[in-house]
C-alpha cells in the first residue's frame, strides 16, 4: 500500500494531509458534470477577538483539522464532526486582528500588556464581556479609538493576517481539500447588521484586509475591493444576517441616504454574487408573519433576535423580499442589485467549521456561552438571542468541476450553488426547453440539463414559459425527501409578489390541483429516530411555469424538504438531562435552497 | 458627620495606612548590614527598553531611559516591600494569577519536552490505537436501485452480472453515486450509503457480485473487490503523524497531569461541612 493511501485511510482524517505529497490543481480529479462540494463559507478562530473573549482559543490551523475530522479540544473537551468537508473559509474578523496577534502570540509585543493579560486569563465569560464591553464596545458606539491600549498597529494586523495566510496554504491539498483565503467585514452602524465575508480566488490577496474601522458602508467596503480588483486581484463579497439587518440590507437607499441607482446597483451585483441564508443565528429566508401562505416558514426564524439591539423583524429583512426587490430594481432602472445566490454557513465562533450536526452539538457554537446543554437550556447568547433559539448552523454545497480554489471560487461567482440547513442531500435545477419527462441515467439528466438551459444561479432568456428540470437525492444518513418546491417571486403592475409551487413530492402524492396530500412520518420522541420508510431517496422532474408572461420580471428557486428529524434541543434532553421550555421546538423539517434563475425583461 | 466621614472609602484608606505603617515601623526587622541591593544589569535594561520601544514605536531617548529606569525601580521598591509584609498572602488577584501562571508554566513543559525520542514516540504509538487503527476498509463495484426500482430486475441483474454481463447503462452514476469505490473505510462509506451498508460489506465474498445489501439509498449489487481487515498502522509508515499527534495530546495532557503531580503532594483535609461522598472520596488518599 503506498504511503499516500495508508494515511487516508485513518478515519478518513487524513485525506487532506499536509503529509501527504500535494497534488497539483492541475492534477486534481475534475467531472464537467460537476460533483456537489459540501463546506463552510463562514466561522471564527480565536483571532476573531469577540470568539476570543468568549473563549476561544483555537487557530486557523486548528479550524482546517476539525474540517477534515480531526479530534480537536474545543472549550475544554474533545469534538469532531462525523463527516469531514470538502472545503472551509476560515473568516475571522478583520477589525481586531492586530490585537488577535499581541494576544494569541506568547512574546508578541503586547502580550504582556495589563490589558492584554486581562483579556487572556479572565476566569470567565463575565469578566471577558466585561472588558470587551469597556475596552472595544465603549470607545466604538463612542466613535473613538476603538483599539485598546495593547495594540500595536498596522503591523501587528499583517502579521495575523499572514499568519492566517499561512495556515490557508498549508492545509490546501488540491483535489481533496480546498482552503480559501476570506475574511469578514463587520459593520453594524446602529445595530443594523451590515457584515460581509470577503473571499479571494487565489494567493494574490492584499497586505491588510479593509475592515470596518478604515470605513463601515459597504459602498467603502466594494470601493476597496474594486482597488484591488484594478490591482489583479479577484474578489467577491457575501452579507450575511440580513435578518438583523433592521431593513436595511434590502434598502432603499445607500447608507448615506442617497436612493438605489445604477451605480449602486450595478457595483453591488458586481461585488455581491451570493448571500448567506442561514447561520446560527437564524434563517434569513421568509416568516410567517409576513408570508402566511408558505406552510413550511416556520423554520429556525430566530425571533428572539427582535429582542435585542432593536432589531425588530421587518419584511424588508428577507432573504425573499430582497430578491423581489431586486427584479423590481431591474424593472425600475434596467440593474438587478440583490441578484443573489445562495450559500449557507454557521458564523460558529468556535474555530470548528460546520459543526452542523444536531446530535453532536454538543460543545455549541459560541464558547462559554453555550458550551454545555445546561447552559443552552437556561442562557442567552450575549446582546443576540436566547440560545435555544439558535441553530447549529446551515451548510454551502457548490457544484463544481474539481475540489479547488479556482473551480469552487468560479461556481462561487456564477452562483452555481446551494445552502442546505445542515444535511447533505444534494439538489438541482436547469430552467430551459425540450427537457424529457424523464431520463435514462443521472449522467444523462444532467448533461441534457446543461445542453438545454441553464443551471441554477443562471438567466432563462428563452421565448417560451421557462421549464424547469429538478432533481434531488437525499442525504445518505438522513431521511428520505419529502418533496421539492420552485418559488417563483415575480413583480407586475407595481406590486412584488411571490408563491409557492410543490412541483415533485414522494409517493403518488401531488395530486392535479397541485397540492400534496401530507406525509405523517414523525420522529420517535424518546430516541430522536427518524421514519427510514417514508419518502423518497431520489426526487425528480419537469415544471413548466403555467402563470409566464414575457413582459413580467420573474425568479424562480428550489426548495427541497426532507422528512422530519430530531432538533438539537431534543439531543440536549434525551442525553443530558435538561428541560427546554414548552415553545422550544424539539423537531424540525431540514431542507435545501438552491440559487435562484432569473428571467429579466429588460 | 462623622457618620459620613466613617463611610469615606478615602478616609478608610488613610486609616488603614497609618496603622500599617505604624505596625510596619514597629514590627519590621530593620536590615542590620547596609542596604538591600538593586541591580539594574544589561540584561534588564535591555528588557525594559524592547519593551518600551514595542509600545512607543521607537528607541528611548536618554529622557525615557531616566523614565524607564524610574519607574521601573519605583514598581521593584514596591513590590519588594510589599512581599515583606506579606501582601501578597490571601489576595484573590494574585493567588489567581499566580495559579495561572503556574498553569501556564506547566502547558509549556509539554512544548519543552519537544523534540520527542523515537522511543518516545514508539510508546505513544502503542498507547493509542485509537489514533493509528486503519479502519475496515473495502474496495468494490456497485448498482444502486432505488426501493420503488427494486423487484425482479434486481435479481435478474444479479444473474447477468454473474455471467459476466457488463453494468446496465440506466445504472451508471445512478443518485450520483459512483460505480467504482477504491478502498475505503467503513466509516466514509456508511457516511455516503447510510443504513448499514458499510457493515454488511464484511459478510460479502470478495471477487464476485452478490446482494442485494440495504442502504440509507436503496439496494445493492455489489462486487467486493478488496477487504481489509482493522490493524494497527506501522511506526515506520506513520512516523510523522505519530509525531504531530504526540505533540498535540502532550500539550492537552500536561497541564492535567502536572495538576494531578502536584496535588499529590498534598493531603486534602475537609473541615467545611456539606460536600457530597462521592466528591470527598476523589481526593482521598489511597
Amino acid at each position: 500500500m503506498t504511503h499516500a493511501r495508508l494515511l487516508t485511510l485513518i478515519g478518513g482524517v487524513l485525506a487532506a494531509s499536509p503529509l501527504i505529497a500535494q497534488t497539483s490543481e492541475a492534477d486534481a480529479p475534475a467531472n464537467p458534470l460537476k460533483e456537489a462540494y459540501f463546506g463552510e463559507e463562514h466561522v471564527h478562530t480565536g483571532v476573531s477577538m469577540d470568539a476570543f473573549i468568549a473563549g476561544n482559543r483555537l487557530t486557523p490551523d486548528d479550524a482546517y483539522r476539525f474540517a477534515k475530522g480531526e479530534e480537536i479540544m474545543v472549550n475544554g473537551s474533545l469534538h469532531k464532526i462525523k463527516r469531514p468537508l470538502d472545503f472551509v473559509a476560515v473568516t475571522d474578523h478583520s477589525e481586531f486582528m492586530g490585537e488577535a496577534y499581541s494576544l494569541m502570540n506568547a512574546g508578541a509585543p503586547g502580550y504582556d500588556d495589563e490589558i492584554a493579560v486581562a483579556f487572556r486569563t479572565a476566569p470567565d465569560l463575565e469578566t471577558a464581556l466585561g472588558l470587551y464591553n469597556q475596552y472595544v464596545l465603549i470607545p466604538l458606539a463612542g466613535g473613538g479609538d476603538p483599539h485598546p491600549a495593547f495594540f500595536q498597529g498596522e503591523e501587528a494586523i499583517k502579521s495575523t493576517w499572514q499568519k492566517n495566510f499561512e495556515a490557508t496554504e498549508t492545509h490546501y491539498a488540491p483535489g481533496t481539500f480546498t482552503t480559501i483565503h476570506a475574511y469578514e467585514w463587520t459593520s453594524a452602524p446602529g445595530g443594523s447588521n451590515q457584515h460581509r465575508n470577503v473571499f479571494f480566488r487565489d494567493t494574490n490577496v492584499p497586505d491588510l484586509p479593509f475592515s470596518s474601522n478604515e470605513g463601515d458602508d459597504p459602498e467603502q467596503l466594494w470601493a476597496w475591493m474594486q482597488t484591488q480588483r484594478d490591482d489583479g486581484k479577484k474578489v467577491f463579497a457575501i452579507p450575511h444576517n440580513s435578518n438583523e439587518s433592521k431593513g436595511l440590507l434590502f434598502a432603499e437607499a445607500s447608507l448615506t441616504g442617497v436612493p438605489i441607482g445604477k451605480d449602486y446597483a450595478e457595483t453591488r451585483a458586481s461585488m455581491e454574487p451570493l448571500i448567506e441564508m442561514m447561520q446560527v443565528k437564524g434563517n434569513s429566508e421568509v416568516i410567517p408573519n409576513f408570508w402566511p401562505n408558505d406552510e413550511f416558514a416556520d423554520f429556525e426564524n430566530a425571533v428572539s433576535i427582535q429582542q435585542f439591539s432593536g432589531r425588530g423583524f421587518v419584511k424588508e429583512n428577507f432573504v425573499r423580499y430582497g430578491l423581489g426587490r431586486g427584479i423590481k430594481y431591474n424593472a425600475e432602472i434596467g440593474v438587478n442589485p440583490f441578484k443573489y445566490g445562495f450559500v449557507g454557513g454557521t458564523d460558529n465562533h468556535n474555530g470548528t467549521p460546520s459543526n452542523v450536526e444536531e446530535d453532536n452539538y454538543t460543545v455549541g457554537s459560541h464558547g462559554y456561552a453555550d458550551q454545555t446543554a445546561e447552559i443552552r437550556s437556561t442562557s442567552v447568547l450575549e446582546g443576540e438571542m436566547l440560545i435555544s433559539d439558535a441553530n447549529p448552523g446551515a451548510l454551502t454545497a457548490v457544484w463544481a468541476v474539481s475540489n479547488t480554489r479556482g473551480a469552487i471560487w468560479d461556481s462561487m461567482l456564477a452562483k452555481e450553488t446551494f445552502a442546505t440547513s445542515g444535511p447533505r442531500m444534494k439538489v438541482r435545477v436547469f430552467a430551459g426547453q425540450g427537457f424529457a419527462d424523464s431520463y435514462d441515467s443521472y449522467d444523462a439528466l444532467v448533461t441534457d440539463g446543461y445542453a438545454k438551459g441553464v443551471p441554477m444561479g443562471g438567466d432563462y432568456t428563452g421565448t417560451k414559459a421557462p421549464q424547469f428540470l429538478v432533481w434531488a437525492m437525499k442525504d445518505p444518513i438522513g431521511p428520505n425527501l419529502d418533496r421539492i418546491q420552485i418559488i417563483k417571486g415575480w413583480y407586475e403592475d407595481g406590486e412584488m409578489k411571490d408563491i409557492v409551487y410543490d412541483v415533485v413530492a414522494s409517493g403518488d402524492r401531488l395530486q392535479a390541483d397541485g397540492s400534496v396530500t401530507p406525509i405523517d412520518a414523525p420522529i420517535d420522541m424518546s430516541t430522536g429516530a427518524f421514519n427510514p420508510d417514508k419518502g423518497d431517496p431520489e426526487l425528480a422532474g419537469v415544471w413548466t411555469d403555467p402563470q409566464w408572461d414575457p413582459q413580467v420580471e420573474a425568479f424562480y428557486y428550489a426548495r427541497v424538504l426532507q422528512l422530519p428529524t430530531a432538533r438539537w434541543t431534543l439531543y440536549d434532553e434525551l442525553r443530558d438531562g435538561v428541560t427546554y421550555a414548552e415553545d422550544v421546538k424539539r423537531e424540525l423539517v431540514e431542507r435545501a435552497w438552491a440559487s435562484p434563475i432569473w428571467y429579466e425583461v429588460n | 458627620m462623622l457618620k459620613t466621614i466613617a463611610r469615606e472609602p478615602l478616609v478608610h484608606f488613610l486609616v488603614l495606612g497609618g496603622l500599617l505603617f505604624a505596625a510596619w515601623s514597629w514590627l519590621a526587622p530593620q536590615p542590620d548590614v547596609g542596604p538591600e541591593v538593586i541591580i539594574i544589569d544589561q540584561a534588564r535594561l535591555d528588557h525594559l527598553e524592547t519593551l518600551w520601544t514595542a509600545q512607543w514605536k521607537r528607541a528611548p531617548a536618554d529622557d525615557d531611559r531616566a523614565a524607564i529606569i524610574d519607574r521601573h525601580l519605583r514598581q521593584e521598591v514596591f513590590y519588594r516591600e510589599a512581599l515583606r509584609m506579606g501582601l501578597d498572602q490571601d489576595d484573590d488577584i494574585i493567588r489567581t494569577r499566580l495559579a495561572q501562571k503556574m498553569e501556564a508554566v506547566s502547558s509549556d513543559l509539554g512544548l519543552l519536552m519537544q523534540p520527542p525520542t523515537e522511543d518516545q514516540l514508539r510508546a505513544f504509538h502503542a498507547a493509542r490505537p485509537d489514533l493509528f487503527t486503519l479502519p475496515q476498509a473495502f474496495a468494490f463495484r456497485q448498482v444502486l436501485y432505488l426501493p420503488a426500482e427494486a423487484g425482479d430486475a434486481v435479481e435478474t441483474t444479479l444473474a447477468a452480472l454473474q455471467g459476466g454481463a457488463e453494468i446496465p447503462p440506466d445504472r451508471r452514476n445512478k443518485l450520483s453515486v459512483p460505480l467504482d469505490w477504491a478502498l475505503t473505510s467503513t466509516q466514509a462509506l456508511e457516511n455516503a450509503f447510510g443504513g448499514g451498508f458499510a457493515k454488511a460489506l464484511g459478510t460479502l465474498p470478495v471477487g464476485t457480485w452478490s446482494g442485494p445489501v440495504r442502504s440509507g439509498l436503496g439496494l445493492h449489487l455489489v462486487q467486493v473487490t478488496e477487504g481489509q481487515p482493522e490493524q494497527l498502522a506501522s511506526f515506520d509508515e506513520i512516523r510523522d503523524y505519530v509525531a504531530r499527534q504526540y505533540e498535540y495530546y502532550t500539550v492537552l495532557d500536561a497541564q492535567d497531569r502536572m495538576y494531578r503531580d502536584l496535588l499529590d503532594r498534598y493531603e486534602i483535609r475537609f473541615e467545611a461541612d456539606g460536600i457530597p461522598d462521592s466528591i470527598l472520596q476523589d481526593y482521598v488518599r489511597p
